[in-house]
C-alpha cells in the first residue's frame, strides 16, 4: 500500500517564494539548480508544481473523455 | 549563541579564488570579507572518513579509531564501511549533547546508524540513491534520528532520475553530444547533485523549523565532482582529448557555483550572533600538479588531493577580513568549543585557534571529555548490522575507486581490510610523530607481505627517521633482491638513507641515476639532491638542483626555502632574502623559513626586520628556542631593548623540555669510563650497544649510532631525556636549545690523547705515521676545546662540569662526589668509584 504523504508535502510554500520585486515565483516543472539550492522550500515547491501539473493533466484527460462520451 | 559548521569535502582555495575573481561565487566572497580565512593542514593518510572524524573529535585516528573507508566485519562479505560505532570517542555533538545544547548533524562521514542525540542526525547513508526511480527508494533503516521523522526527511530527498537536462545541462552544456556508451559520466553528475540536494534540503528544513544551537552539514559532492572531472578543468593538458575537454571542462566550476548557491540559502539563517565555519578536509590539485595517472593501490585516488583544505570562520568576536595561519583540521573542534565557552579536552590533539578572536579568549581545559558522565547520545548497543545498506555504501566506494570490490571469500576480505586498517594506523602514528608505535605494525605488515612495496618503503623510512639505519638498509637491500620493486622509488629511498648516513656523494650518485625517471611521486628528489650538495658545501650544485625543482613547479615553497638556505650558507645574503620571501609568499606558515630569513637579515645588518622574522617564527612555533636565543642576542646587543631580551630570556627557560645528561670529551679522553661510572651510579644510559667492547675499550663504548649524526638529525633527543648520552666534543655545539643539558666534560692531556689514539689505530691494524708527531691535529683539538667552552658559556640551557682524566683515575671517589653534586645528588658515588680501573690508564704524559 502506498504511504500517505507527510505533512510537509502540503506546506503552502509560495508565501516564501517570491521574486525580488515581490512577484510570485514561476516554478519550472523540470526543476532548476536554483530550486535545489533553495533547500527544502525549493524541493517542496517543485514537487507541488509537478503534482499540480499531474492533477491538471488528469482533469484535462477526464474532461476530454467526457467530451468524447457526449 | 549558535554555530553552523559546513564541510565541503576537497574544497580548495586554488579553485575558489579564480571563481571569486570572476564573480561566480558571490556568497562566499561576501563571507570572506566578514571573517577570517586560511588554509588548514590535512593529516596523513588523507582519507575522508578518517579526516572528518578527526575534525569532529579534535583527535588523531589512533585515538578516534576510524582507520579507513572500511573495516573488518564478522558478517556478510567480511567487511563493512566505517560507521558511527567505529568511532571510539565522543564527537563534538556528543559533547554538546551532554552540555544541554541542541545539535543537528546532516550527512557527516561516518554517522550511520544515526546516534540518538537531543536533536537530529541524518546519516551519511540517507541520501545514497537506490532503485531506478524515486518511488522505489526506501531510506536505509537507522539513517534518521529521531526515527519518527524518517518519512518527513525521506520525502525531501531528490533521486538522480528526477533531474532533467535543465540541471545537468549546467554542468555539461553539450550533453546531447555524449556518446551513449559514456552516459555514466552524466549519471554520476546527476547522482552527486541529487545527493547534495537531498542533504541540503534536510539541513535547511531543520534550520527553518527546529530549535538549534549547533548544526553541521557535510557534503562530499565537490570531492566527487573533482575525482570525476578535475582532469578536464581548464587549463587543458596535452594528453586530454579535445572533445572530452570541451564536453566536461565546466563540471568542476558548475559544482562550486552550485555550492555557492546553497551557501547563499544557509546564510539566510546566520545572524550576528551566529558563528559560521566552512571547512574542507584537504584540497584537490587543480593545476599542473594534477597527476596524470593514479597509482593502482587502495585509496589511490587520494593522490589527487592536495595537503591544504580551506578554513573560514565568521561570528561574534571573530576578526574580520584577515588571514589565519597555522591551522590544522584538528583545531576545528577545540575552536568550536572555545567559541561556545566550553572547555577543551587535554587529550585532544588540536588547539584553539586563539588568533582568530578579536580578544584572545582564556582557553579552559579539562583532562578529557571521555570521562565526563552524562547522556552523550553515543550508541550503547551494537548497531550497523544492516547488510543491504552496508553493501550499497561499499558499492559506491568501489565506484569512486576508493576501495577494491570485495571478493567472494569473506575471510580473505577481512584479512585484506585488517591489513589496510593497520597500515593506515601506522601512517597516522607516523603523522603524529609516534614512530615507535608505527614500527611494530609496519614490521608485521612487511613480514606478512614481503612483496608489497608501500609497506617496505614506509618501514624503511620509519627506521631511517628513528636512526635505525642498519635496519633501514636491511629492508632496502631486501627490496633490491626482489627485483620487481620500482627501481626509481627504491633509489630515492636509498638515497635518502645515504644522506642520513652522511654518505652524500653516494646519495647524489643514486639521485642522478634516477633523475631522468622522476615524476611527481618523487617530487623530493631534486631537493634531496640539493641537500646532499649542501652537506658537501657545493653551493652552486645545490642551487642548480633546486632550480630544476622550481622549474617543475614554481609554486614549490619548500624549494625556494631551501634555495634561500643555500644562499645564506654561501654568504649571499641578499639573494637569500629574495628566495626566502618568495617561499613565504607562496606559503606563509613555515616557521623554519622565517627563522632562516631572520638569520639572513641579521647578516645584512637589518636587525629590526630580523627580529620581526624571529618573532613570527615564535608565533608559529612557540617552542622554537633557537629563535628565542637569536632574539635575546638581537635585543640585548643590537637593538638596545634589554626589557625585550629579558622577556625572551624568561620564556626561554620556560620552554625548555626535559634534561639530557651528556658525557663529552675528545676521542680517547676517558668518556667511556665516565659513562660506566654514571651507569653504576644509577643514571639510565642512552646507548644502542651497537659498538661492542674491544681491547681499546674493554668495558664497551656506551655510544648510540643516532648521536653521530647529531648535526643532521636531532629527532632522538626526546628519547634521551633523563638519560646520559655520550656526545663527542666537536658535536656539542649542534645540540639544539630545546632541552636543558648538564654536561660532564672529561679533559685529558692532549699528548696522552694522541698517544692513546695512535695505539688504538695500531690495534685496529690501521696505518699510523709513527715518525711524525701530529701537531696539526693537536692544534685542531685545542681549537675544538675552545669552541666547546665558548658554546657552554654563552648557552643559557647548558651547565658544564669539567673533570680531569688523571684526577678521576687517581681519586675516583672524590671525583664521583663532585659529579654527584653537579647532577643534583641523585647518584651512588661509592658504586661509581668502584668501576674506575687504574690499570686502563695506559698512556701517561
Amino acid at each position: 500500500m502506498k504511504k500517505p504523504l507527510p505533512a510537509i508535502a502540503t506546506l503552502p510554500v509560495m508565501q516564501f517564494l517570491q521574486t525580488e520585486d515581490g512577484q510570485p515565483f514561476d516554478i519550472p516543472p523540470s526543476g532548476s539548480i536554483g530550486l535545489l539550492a533553495l533547500g527544502d522550500l525549493g524541493i517542496i515547491a517543485w514537487r507541488q508544481k509537478l503534482q499540480q501539473i499531474k492533477t491538471e493533466m488528469a482533469e484535462r484527460t477526464r474532461r476530454n473523455l467526457m467530451m468524447n462520451d457526449e | 549563541m549558535k554555530f553552523i559548521l559546513l564541510g565541503w569535502d576537497a574544497a580548495d582555495w586554488k579553485v575558489i579564488n579564480p571563481l571569486i575573481e570572476q564573480g561566480l561565487m558571490p556568497n562566499l566572497e561576501r563571507l570572506i570579507n566578514q571573517g577570517v580565512i586560511g588554509n588548514h593542514a590535512t593529516l596523513d593518510p588523507p582519507y575522508s572518513p578518517m579526516l572528518w572524524t578527526s575534525i569532529a573529535t579534535g583527535k588523531r585516528p589512533y585515538k578516534h579509531g576510524v582507520l579507513g573507508f572500511q573495516e573488518p566485519w564478522d558478517k556478510g562479505s567480511g567487511v563493512r564501511p566505517v560507521i558511527s560505532i567505529s568511532r571510539k570517542c565522543k564527537a563534538l555533538w556528543n559533547i554538546l549533547n551532554q552540555e544541554g545544547y541542541k545539535s543537528h548533524v546532516v550527512g557527516w562521514w561516518p554517522s550511520h546508524p544515526a546516534e540518538p542525540i537531543n536533536g537530529t542526525i541524518i546519516s551519511d547513508f540517507f541520501a545514497r540513491p537506490t532503485g531506478e526511480l524515486y518511488e522505489d527508494w526506501a531510506p536505509p533503516p537507522g539513517s534518521v534520528h529521531p526515527p519518527e521523522l524518517e518519512d518527513h526527511f525521506a520525502w525531501l530527498r531528490v533521486h538522480p532520475t528526477e533531474l532533467s537536462s535543465n540541471i545537468t545541462g549546467l554542468f555539461v552544456p553539450d550533453w546531447e553530444k555524449i556518446n551513449p556508451a559514456h552516459s555514466q559520466m552524466l549519471n554520476a553528475i546527476a547522482r552527486e547533485t541529487a545527493m547534495a540536494a537531498s542533504l541540503h534540503a534536510a539541513f535547511t528544513n531543520i534550520l527553518r523549523t527546529q530549535e538549534w544551537n549547533f548544526a553541521a552539514l557535510y557534503l562530499s559532492t565537490i570531492d566527487h565532482y573533482c575525482h570525476g572531472f578535475m582532469k578536464y578543468h581548464p587549463p587543458k593538458r596535452p594528453h586530454i582529448p579535445q572533445a572530452e575537454f570541451d564536453l566536461y571542462k565546466n563540471v568542476v566550476t558548475a559544482g562550486y557555483r552550485y555550492h555557492d548557491m546553497m551557501l547563499g540559502r544557509i546564510l539566510d539563517f546566520v545572524d550576528e550572533d551566529t558563528y559560521l565555519m566552512l571547512i574542507s578536509d584537504h584540497g584537490f590539485q587543480p593545476d599542473h600538479l594534477r597527476p596524470r595517472d593514479i597509482p593502482k593501490e587502495p585509496a589511490g585516488p587520494a593522490y589527487e588531493h592536495s595537503p591544504y583544505g580551506i578554513f573560514l570562520l565568521k561570528g561574534p568576536g571573530i576578526k574580520k577580513d584577515e588571514i589565519v595561519y597555522g591551522a590544522s583540521l584538528l583545531d576545528v573542534t577545540p575552536t568550536i568549543l572555545a567559541c561556545l565557552g566550553l572547555p577543551v579536552g587535554e587529550d585532544m590533539d588540536g588547539k584553539v585557534l586563539t588568533q582568530v578572536f578579536e580578544d584572545e579568549p582564556i582557553v579552559q581545559t579539562i583532562d578529557s571529555w571521555e570521562d565526563v558522565p552524562g547522556e552523550s547520545g553515543m550508541h550503547t548497543t551494537p548497531e550497523g548490522e544492516d547488510e543491504d545498506a552496508n553493501a550499497r555504501m561499499l558499492e559506491q566506494l568501489v565506484e569512486l575507486g576508493y576501495i577494491e570490490k570485495p571478493g567472494d571469500n569473506a575471510e580473505e576480505n577481512r584479512k585484506n581490510v585488517t591489513e589496510e586498517c593497520n597500515f593506515n594506523l601506522a601512517k597516522a602514528y607516523v603523522d603524529g610523530g609516534k614512530l615507535a608505535e608505527a614500527i611494530p605494525l609496519l614490521e608485521q605488515l612487511y613480514a606478512d607481505n614481503p612483496l608489497v612495496p608501500r609497506y617496505a618503503f614506509q618501514l624503511a623510512t620509519c627506521y631511517q627517521a628513528t636512526s635505525k639505519l642498519k635496519d633501514a638498509r636491511r629492508v632496502i637491500e631486501d627490496m633490491r633482491e626482489k627485483e620487481f620493486f620500482n627501481e626509481t622509488t627504491l633509489d630515492v629511498v636509498e638515497g635518502s638513507l645515504l644522506l642520513g648516513e652522511g654518505r652524500a656523494m653516494e646519495a647524489i650518485k643514486l639521485f642522478k641515476k634516477s633523475e631522468s625517471n622522476v615524476n611527481q611521486y618523487h617530487s623530493r628528489l631534486h631537493r634531496q639532491m640539493a641537500q646532499g650538495y649542501m652537506m658537501l658545501q657545493r653551493w652552486e650544485d645545490a642551487e642548480r638542483a633546486l632550480r630544476k625543482d622550481i622549474e617543475m613547479d614554481y609554486d614549490h615553497a619548500a624549494a625556494h626555502a631551501m634555495l634561500g638556505e643555500v644562499f645564506l650558507r654561501d654568504a649571499q645574503f641578499e639573494k637569500a632574502v629574495v628566495s626566502l620571501l618568495v617561499s613565504i609568499g607562496l606559503e606563509y606558515d613555515q616557521p623554519n623559513t622565517h627563522y632562516i630569513l631572520g638569520l639572513a637579515l641579521k647578516n645584512l645588518g637589518d636587525y629590526a626586520r630580523a627580529a620581526e622574522a624571529f618573532e613570527v617564527t615564535l608565533l608559529m612555533a612557540p617552542k622554537a628556542n633557537v629563535a628565542r636565543e637569536a632574539l635575546i642576542d638581537l635585543y640585548a646587543n643590537y637593538l638596545d631593548q634589554p626589557e625585550q631580551a629579558q622577556r625572551h630570556a624568561e620564556a626561554f627557560e620556560q620552554k625548555l623540555r626535559g634534561t639530557v645528561y651528556i658525557v663529552s670529551g675528545l676521542p680517547r679522553s676517558g668518556t667511556s669510563m665516565l659513562m660506566q661510572m654514571l651507569e653504576a651510579g644509577g643514571l639510565p644510559i642512552f646507548t644502542d650497544r651497537e659498538r661492542t667492547a674491544d681491547e681499546s675499550n674493554p668495558k664497551g663504548y656506551y655510544e648510540h649510532e643516532a648521536v653521530k649524526s647529531l648535526a643532521r638529525n636531532k629527532k632522538w633527543l626526546p628519547q634521551a631525556e633523563g638519560k646520559v648520552v655520550k656526545v663527542i666534543a666537536n658535536l656539542l655545539p649542534h645540540l639544539p636549545p630545546s632541552h636543558r643539558y648538564k654536561v660532564v666534560f672529561m679533559e685529558r692531556d692532549l699528548h696522552e690523547i694522541l698517544a692513546s689514539q695512535r695505539k688504538m689505530l695500531q690495534r685496529l691494524g690501521k696505518r699510523t705515521q709513527d715518525d711524525t708527531y701530529p701537531t696539526g691535529l693537536m692544534h685542531e683539538y685545542e681549537r675544538q676545546l675552545e669552541k666547546v667552552k665558548q658554546w657552554a658559556s654563552r648557552s643559557a640551557n647548558v651547565e658544564i662540569c669539567y673533570l680531569r682524566h688523571a684526577d678521576v683515575v687517581a681519586e675516583p671517589f672524590l671525583q664521583a662526589l663532585q659529579i654527584n653534586e653537579f647532577l643534583d645528588w641523585q647518584l651512588l658515588p661509592e658504586l661509581m668509584a668502584q668501576v674506575v680501573d687504574a690499570q686502563l690508564h695506559r698512556e701517561k704524559a
